[in-house]
């Protein structure tokens, strides 16, 4: 045969596409003409056309029998294996399960691994969840799974087929976020969250499938770098940027899958449908393309059109963030945006942390209410535009609170829905940082008047000091939005430090110095933060001072101690640890003098514990690992009996983490990492206690990820690398959902920096376990500290730590 | 040692120095036939030898966890894909041989399910196929990267820069072809 006669024969069985019968004869007679062996030719190759699957079935090499279940037909192939309609043999009644076969060699290692995390799988129990029923492995290794077997539609289809509206589509969408949702408390993450994976039943509920599959691929050793590099390499699929550049897999990946999801579910088409015709590399298409805004999709339909702009657009926009850390923290998250649309209320995809603290400060009623009140008018006169949204929020939150009742809670809620609404107007960052600056400016006009009675200024001074703490946020200043800039807080809180310096001067009583005494230990804090350390000693030498001014009083006697920790925590942070053994000695020496005689004893006794855990740092910090060990100790016995009198102090429970931490890391550095190992696992179960009673509370987290992280580094320490691994690797997971949870923290920032370096040298004894990518990681976090703090002695010696950790570019 | 070859020619492919794909050859194919024996050496009656693992697990050990570039990649898979051939091809002679020394001449089903009504026998898939592509090499291709290396018709596209239209259509004409062309030898 010539390729011509052949290009010939070709394009005349493209003509006869979609013929059938008498009219394909027909057309075939008509283009073939007189060539009767043309003709010919093609007919006895369309008498081949029913048996041309007879090469799907050898391609994909399919077995007949798996186990006890005999192999009916197939469902499905890709990636990550094929998928089987299997029955189970020595059944009396017909039930048909789905088995799904991997395509990898294994041992038994890779096996017994298999079996571990299926059980873990097995437990996933959710109606809206296919249950994981069986596993085992064939003959040559390769692993195979028995599912549920879901009689239903790709969810895709069945929106598309059934016609769904926006608002079903959207209840049919929040099923498979509870469902999403349910698995992440689980700590099983989906990571191939995609329409095929979802399938919906008859009765129009949903079932996810493969939940955790990739997962245990990838922790199969084999398997991770086995399917998924692979899947890169040849399938876009759902996954996040930070799936395919090999980033950290968290919660946040399955939140970005579902908001593929959701997009492709409300508009017709995959976000990434644009980038086709780009002919772009899929990895590189997912990590720079941008989606346009759903409602900008080209070819929908004007009313649909509408409907998605605005609220929908911004809650797309929000999950779909490149960054993981500006995408919804939790599906939870997610979903409650979804709830809020559905029920009228104003999303919250614009969400800017500083706001929300405001908000927060306003409901707590820390603000006197004068000021509260003030500053509501001063908002009204300002923006009086957001009205609408504010009242129409308002009115549900009024509708659905009945306990709104009093004057002052109208006024407490208004404010917190109006910033609500503000927050969630479309583009309306410059009005947020508006409302931020004109509640600066407000406050700044009000300390200039007239008014200088001292009962107003020492609100006033307390109103600066709020706003200081809302821009820096609850737990400690912020990476993040430029308005919480270190120099606008520190600036906020030297406004309040000079009205209280004026109110102590001109009346010294010991209200006044109390609260003078207080602002000047607010600054030295923030100002040591920034790394202005001399600058934070003036204001501890003034505090000092002013408290010696009175003897006698408790507790100035005690505020004198805290002054003195406070120096110590200055000196730690210079590294001039022999000064900071000194301010702690000296601390707790008034602190044993003064517990003799304190009638609320457990208060003066844990500040004691306290003293000698600054002790143990110092310590520490000059390699004198047993005395480190033995002051932690005490600590640690201080707390532990203060708790047992108090068993629900939370706040005493987290000292006695803390002080196990502490010691399992001192006794780990003095080579006894047998003794240490047991405090480290307490701290652990502790912290994990706490935080599974509150889920909620950032704090519970963050303790739970240091204790994770003190542990991982001890069991290196002891010579237990891949427990270390574990511990490490969960604890970078913590810290890194933390970092996109609202926190932003400094603190968490740097503990995440340096888990991420701990993770990354406990990797090096693992060989392609992604070492300089934590490193990489951790150079970028620091690098960001740094910036933001820039003479910050700590954030330098770790931004230097990440810059010189070897072995990465 | 190979791997630490086959990285090597792997950036010299990537500087586009097109004769490293001839460095890269017996390496990879010295994996593929390793993972196939190691393969073979396992089997049982219910199941069959998978192109798509092989391919998969040669490529992921030799690459390791380096980003290489769309085109380099699509070049060895495509690579490998030829190489899967000619190692099932073997092995289905050698399979062969050893049946017909029992006197038997028996497809070989054992190595490569077939459906209900027939069964293809490689070698002569492998005969046909080497005259498909005198006359269009381009479909002999696509037959390759489809059969012998389990690619998708998505993935397929990917790696000849051509629509999953334009592969979807021509994917189905060759199998008519090679079916025709094998006809006599079915039973």
């Amino acid at each position: 045969m010539t390729a011509e006669r052949w290009e010939q024969i070709k394009q005349v069985l493209v003509l006869l596409e979609g013929r059938e019968g008498k009219s394909r004869e027909a057309a075939l007679a008509d283009v073939c003409g007189d060539d009767e062996e043309l003709r010919q030719e093609v007919l006895s190759l369309l008498a081949q056309e029913d048996r041309i699957d007879l090469f799907d079935h050898a391609a994909a090499g399919d077995p007949t029998r798996i186990g006890p279940y005999r192999i009916c037909q197939i469902l499905g192939a890709g990636g990550m294996g094929t998928v089987y309609l299997a029955e189970r043999c020595d059944d009396q009644y017909r039930k048909f399960v789905a088995i799904k076969l991997i395509p990898t060699f294994g041992g038994p290692e890779l096996e017994q691994r298999f079996r571990r995390e299926r059980q873990i799988l097995a437990k996933l129990e959710h109606p809206y969840i296919a249950r994981l029923l069986d596993g085992g492995t064939l003959g040559d290794g390769r692993p195979y799974l028995v599912m549920e077997y879901v009689d239903g539609q790709r969810i895709d289809c069945y929106v598309d087929n059934h016609g769904l509206s926006i608002r079903d589509t959207l209840r049919l969408f929040l099923k498979v976020c509870s469902a999403v949702q349910f698995a992440h408390q689980n700590l099983i993450v989906h990571r191939d969250l995609k329409p095929g994976n979802i399938l919906v039943t008859e009765a129009g509920e949903p079932r996810l499938l493969d939940f955790g599959i990739a997962r245990l691929l990838a922790d199969s050793g084999a398997g991770a770098e086995h399917t998924q590099p692979f899947e890169r390499l040849l399938t876009p699929s759902a996954a996040s940027p930070e799936q395919v550049s090999g980033g950290v897999v968290t919660t946040a990946s399955d939140v970005y899958a579902l908001g593929v999801l959701l997009y492709r579910l409300l508009t017709g088409v995959s976000p990434y449908a644009g980038a086709h015709q780009l002919h772009m590399d899929p990895s590189r298409m997912i990590q720079q393309y941008d989606p346009p805004l759903a409602s900008r999709v080209p070819g929908l339909s004007p009313s649909l059109r509408h409907v998605l702009q605005g609220d929908l657009d911004s809650v797309l926009a929000k999950a779909l963030e490149k960054d993981w850390e500006r995408r919804y923290p939790t599906v939870q998250a997610f979903a409650a945006d979804l709830h809020r649309y559905l029920d009228g209320y104003p999303v919250r995809a614009q969400r800017q942390t500083w706001l929300y603290r405001t908000k927060k400060f306003v409901r707590r009623r820390r603000v006197p209410l004068g000021l509260a009140a003030l500053l509501f008018a001063f908002i009204m006169a300002g923006i009086s535009g957001t009205m609408v949204y504010a009242r129409r929020a308002w009115a549900a939150e009024a509708r659905a609170d009945r306990r709104l009742q009093t004057l002052h809670r109208i006024v407490e809620s208004f404010l917190f829905e109006f910033y609500d609404a503000v927050e969630n107007l479309p583009g309306s960052t410059n009005a947020r940082a508006l409302v931020a600056r004109r509640a600066l400016e407000y406050l700044d006009q009000m300390a200039t008047e007239e008014n200088q009675q001292p009962a107003f200024q020492r609100d006033l001074a307390a109103a600066y000091l709020r706003l200081g703490s809302v821009l820096a946020g609850e737990r400690g200043p912020h990476l993040g939005a430029n308005e919480t800039s270190f120099r606008t807080i520190s600036a906020t809180f030297h406004k309040a430090l000079a009205i209280r310096r004026r109110l102590f001067q001109s009346n010294p009583n010991d209200i006044a110095r109390q609260d003078l005494a207080a602002a000047l230990w607010t600054v030295a804090n923030i100002e040591q933060m920034q790394g202005h350390y001399d600058a934070a000693q003036h204001c501890l030498d003034e505090r000092l001072q002013l408290l010696q001014g009175v003897a006698g009083a408790r507790q100035f006697q005690y505020m004198i101690a805290t002054t003195y920790s406070a120096y110590a925590d200055l000196d730690r942070a210079r590294g001039k640890w022999e000064e900071a053994l000194q301010f702690g000695k000296r601390g707790l020496a008034v602190r044993q003098r003064l517990l003799a005689t304190d009638s609320n004893r457990d208060r003066a006794e844990r500040v004691v514990g306290l003293s000698h855990e600054s002790i143990g740092y110092a310590l520490a910090g000059l390699h004198r690992y047993r005395e480190a060990a033995a002051e932690h100790a005490i600590a640690l016995q201080t707390f532990q009996q203060l708790a047992s009198h108090s068993p629900i102090d939370t706040d005493l429970k987290r000292n006695v983490i803390v002080a196990e931490e502490n010691l399992c890391e001192s006794l780990a550095r003095s080579s006894d990492a047998a003794g240490a190992l047991p405090y480290c696992r307490q701290a652990a179960a502790m912290s994990d206690a706490l935080y599974q009673a509150d889920r909620n509370n950032l704090q519970n987290a963050e303790d739970r990820a240091a204790a994770w992280a003190t542990l991982g580094f001890a069991l290196q320490l002891a010579g237990y690398n891949k427990e270390a691994l574990f511990w490490e690797q969960n604890a970078v997971n913590e810290y890194g959902t933390l970092m996109q949870a609202d926190a932003y923290s400094l603190a968490v920032a740097d503990s995440y920096t340096e888990a991420l370096l701990e993770l990354a040298a406990i990797q090096q004894h693992f060989p392609l376990s992604g070492t300089c990518n934590n490193v990489l990681r951790a150079r970028q976090v620091a690098a960001n500290l740094v910036a933001l703090a820039p003479e910050n002695a700590s954030f330098q010696a770790r931004l230097k730590q990440a810059n010189e950790f070897g072995g990465c570019p | 040692m190979a791997a630490g070859d086959f990285q090597a020619a792997l950036r010299s492919l990537e500087r586009g120095d097109k004769r490293a794909l001839d460095a890269m050859f017996p390496i990879l194919y010295a994996e593929l036939r390793r993972l196939a024996a190691r393969y073979l050496a396992h089997e049982a009656p219910d199941h069959t030898l998978q192109p798509t693992a092989l391919v998969h697990e040669a490529y992921l050990r030799l690459i390791g966890q380096r980003e290489v570039e769309w085109s380099s990649r699509a070049q060895i898979v495509g690579l490998a894909a030829t190489m899967m051939r000619r190692i099932l091809v073997n092995h289905a002679a050698a399979k062969s041989a050893q049946k017909r020394d029992w006197g038997v001449r028996v497809p070989l089903a054992d190595t490569l399910h077939f459906s209900r009504d027939g069964q293809l026998d490689i070698e002569q898939l492998d005969l046909a196929l080497t005259k498909l592509e005198e006359f269009d090499p381009r479909q002999a291709r696509i037959v390759e990267l489809r059969f012998f290396s389990g690619l998708t018709l998505e993935e397929t596209a990917r790696v000849l820069d051509l629509s999953p239209a334009t592969v979807k259509r021509e994917w189905k004409v060759a199998r008519m072809w090679l079916l025709r062309e094998m006809q006599p030898k079915f039973t």
